[in-house]
C-alpha cells in the first residue's frame, strides 16, 4: 500500500479509515485532515464564487517530495502509518481535494505529524492550482501564512537542536 | 539532451509544455536562460531572469547555480499551491 496517492478520482474517508485501522492495528489514535475546495474567494466579505479548481502537479517529483515529507515527519513524531491522498485535475467547489491521515500509539504524535505534513505539503510539494469562478481564472501562489507555518517548524527544530547541544554539554561536563 | 519542463503559469507564458535542447556550452542551470532563447518567447526569459522561479534537476529542488548533468530533466517551477 502506497503512503502517497496522487489521483483524479475522489476518495472515501470512511474507506480510508477502515484501511488504516487494518494496516495500523497497534495505533491508539488516528488523525485525519481533509481539505475541501472553498466555494467563495479567499477574501473577507467576498460574495463571488469559485466554480472549480484545476490542479496539476509534476509527476514523479511530487510523489518523492510527499514521501520525503512523511519521512521527515516520522523522524520528529514517530508514528505507525501516514498517508497522503491528493487529487489533481478538475475539482469543483466543496469537493475534497486532499487527505492526510496519521496513525500513532498516542494522539500527540498523530496531531503533530499531520500538521507537519500538511504545512510542508503546501509549501514544498509540486502542485499548482488554477482557480476558476466569477472572477475569471487565475493561478494561485504560495500564501504567506503557509510559509510562516513552515518557518515555525524550522524555529522549533533550531530550539530543539540547541536544547540538545546544551544537554550534551552538561553531560560532557559531568 | 536537456529536457526542460514548464508548469502552471510559466507554461502559459512559455506556450509549450517542454523543450529539449542540446547541452552545448551549458554547464549550470542559469545557462539555460541563454540556451532557451530560440525556443520560448522573450517574455518567459525576462520572467526567469529575476530567478524567483524555483528549479529542479532530475526531480530534486536545485539552485540556479546547480550543475546540469548531460541528461538532465529540469523543471521550471512557479510557487507551489497544493493542499
Amino acid at each position: 500500500m502506497n503512503d502517497v496517492i496522487i489521483c483524479e478520482a475522489n476518495f472515501d474517508v470512511g474507506e480510508e479509515y477502515a484501511k488504516i485501522c487494518e494496516q495500523a492495528p497497534s495505533a491508539g489514535a488516528i488523525v485525519f485532515f481533509v481539505g475541501l475546495v472553498r466555494d467563495l474567494y479567499d477574501t473577507q466579505g467576498c460574495a463571488e464564487t469559485v466554480e472549480f479548481l484545476e490542479l496539476e502537479h509534476y509527476p514523479g517529483m511530487t510523489e518523492s517530495l510527499c514521501q520525503e515529507i512523511i519521512d521527515q515527519a516520522a523522524l520528529r513524531f514517530p508514528f505507525d502509518l501516514a498517508r497522503i491522498i491528493h487529487r489533481v485535475g478538475i475539482i469543483h467547489a466543496s469537493e475534497q481535494i486532499v487527505m492526510v491521515a496519521v496513525a500513532s500509539r498516542h494522539r500527540d504524535n498523530a496531531f503533530q505529524a499531520a500538521q507537519f505534513i500538511m504545512d510542508y505539503l503546501k509549501t514544498r510539494a509540486t502542485f499548482w492550482k488554477k482557480e476558476v469562478g466569477t472572477r475569471g481564472e487565475q493561478w494561485l501562489g504560495k500564501k504567506n501564512k503557509d510559509v510562516s507555518a513552515v518557518e515555525r517548524w524550522q524555529q522549533h527544530d533550531s530550539a530543539h537542536n540547541s536544547a540538545e547541544s546544551k544537554t550534551s554539554l552538561t553531560v560532557n561536563e559531568k | 539532451m536537456i529536457k526542460v519542463l514548464f508548469f502552471a503559469h510559466l507554461r502559459d507564458v512559455a506556450g509549450v509544455n517542454q523543450v529539449q535542447l542540446p547541452v552545448g556550452e551549458m554547464v549550470r542551470v542559469r545557462d539555460l536562460l541563454d540556451g532557451l532563447g530560440p525556443y520560448v518567447p522573450d517574455s518567459l526569459i525576462e520572467v526567469l531572469r529575476d530567478e524567483s522561479a524555483m528549479v529542479s534537476v532530475n526531480h530534486k529542488y536545485a539552485g540556479w547555480d546547480a550543475l546540469l548533468p548531460d541528461d538532465a530533466e529540469v523543471g521550471i517551477l512557479p510557487p507551489v499551491s497544493g493542499g
